[in-house]
């Protein structure tokens, strides 16, 4: 009993330090995307920044609080961003800088904003998390 | 005079060859048949091969080469190795930003033979298997990179010391190696597989070595 009883605790130890754990080891996810603008075309040299914090004091054009990557889509529009897995369940922002804003559908509507919210739970089996093609606006 | 001195060449020459031949037979295998057991410790320069995220997301500090080797004199040895290297993460398009700094570990094991060039002056080949860890930060926030390593070397040995009573002896060891990397449990999209997962490696060490027989 005494041992069994030892063998849960010691599992559920181990089930918790694992689960604790930040990042995942082996394993990177890859954000992909490309930037279109209202005709289909595609639009280079937009910069654009990922990043898990925003600040909404401003909530039409939020600030991102910290730069995980800055990058300028190339000239097929393409921009891609490769970071280490996480474990939780978090979710990353993708801001692009003015005079452009990307073109969301909001309940059926149009929205015009200055980033979108990138899910890994999206990802293939290696990784990869095609946001697709994003519509984007000048404004 | 001239011939006096000729005559002292020669007989210098002759002496020389044969105490020096006598030396290389003697050397050639000395200790055969015995259990020599011959820790190490290495200061080691490990350089990554181009086009690789290794070689780009890190500047690698010199670090230390622990190893345990053991053999029986005239015959192939055994030995176990653990290599500790710090390094600091350069500004690179994988790691996020989230990390500063990583340590390198590597455990492996290698088989050796040790060739007898003179008797104070070994030189030993080397293949062998380790298992290479880039690990990044603390836990609970640490990131691990695992992959295989597969290496070749060549370690050059002279002998500083000899024990009186023949119980040791301490060498100076220069060693090179060469190594093939693979990170094939490495998850990452398709066009930056083989960036991410391969690499090779040249490995340099200065140290010292106590031979126990």
């Amino acid at each position: 009993m005494i041992s069994k009883l030892f063998h849960v605790g010691v599992l559920s130890v181990l089930f918790l330090f694992t689960a604790c754990q930040e990042f995942i080891h082996d394993s990177f996810d890859t954000y992909t995307g490309r930037i279109i603008n209202e005709s289909g075309q595609p639009v280079a040299g937009v910069e654009l920044v990922f990043t898990q914090d925003l600040d909404f004091t401003d909530f039409q054009n939020p600030r991102s609080k910290s730069v995980i990557y800055r990058v300028i889509t190339d000239s097929s529009g393409k921009f891609k961003f490769v970071l280490p897995s996480k474990n939780f369940d978090n979710f990353y922002y993708l801001q692009i800088k003015p005079p452009y804003k990307f073109e969301v559908d909001f309940g059926g509507e149009k929205d015009f904003r200055n980033f979108i919210e990138a899910f890994p739970s999206d990802q293939d089996p290696f990784g990869v998390v095609s946001l697709g093609d994003l519509k984007v606006v000048e404004k | 005079m001239r011939h006096l001195l000729h005559y002292i060449s020669i007989l210098f020459f002759i002496s020389f060859q044969t105490t020096y031949s006598q030396e290389l037979d003697s050397a050639k295998n000395p200790g055969k048949g015995r259990l020599m057991v011959e820790p190490s410790v290495e200061l080691i320069y490990r350089n990554f091969g181009k086009e690789s995220f290794l070689r780009d997301a890190y500047q690698a500090n010199p670090g230390y080469h622990l190893r345990m080797n053991a053999r029986v004199g005239g015959y192939p040895g055994i030995g176990l190795y653990t290599l500790r290297q710090n390094a600091s993460v350069v500004a690179n398009g994988f790691l996020g930003g989230f990390f500063e700094d990583a340590k390198f570990i590597e455990n492996g094991v290698f088989i050796y033979h040790t060739f007898y060039l003179h008797r104070r002056f070994m030189v030993s080949p080397e293949i062998g298997f380790g298992l290479f860890r880039v690990i990044h930060g603390e836990s609970p926030s640490r990131f691990i990179l695992n992959y295989n390593r597969v290496f070749g070397g060549l370690g050059l040995a002279y002998v500083l010391i000899k024990d009186k009573h023949g119980v040791y002896d301490v060498n100076l060891t220069l060693r090179g190696g060469y190594g093939g990397l693979n990170g094939r449990e490495i998850v990452i999209n398709q066009s930056d597989r083989t960036y991410v997962r391969r690499s090779t490696d040249l490995q340099t060490s200065l140290g010292i070595q106590i031979s126990f027989h």
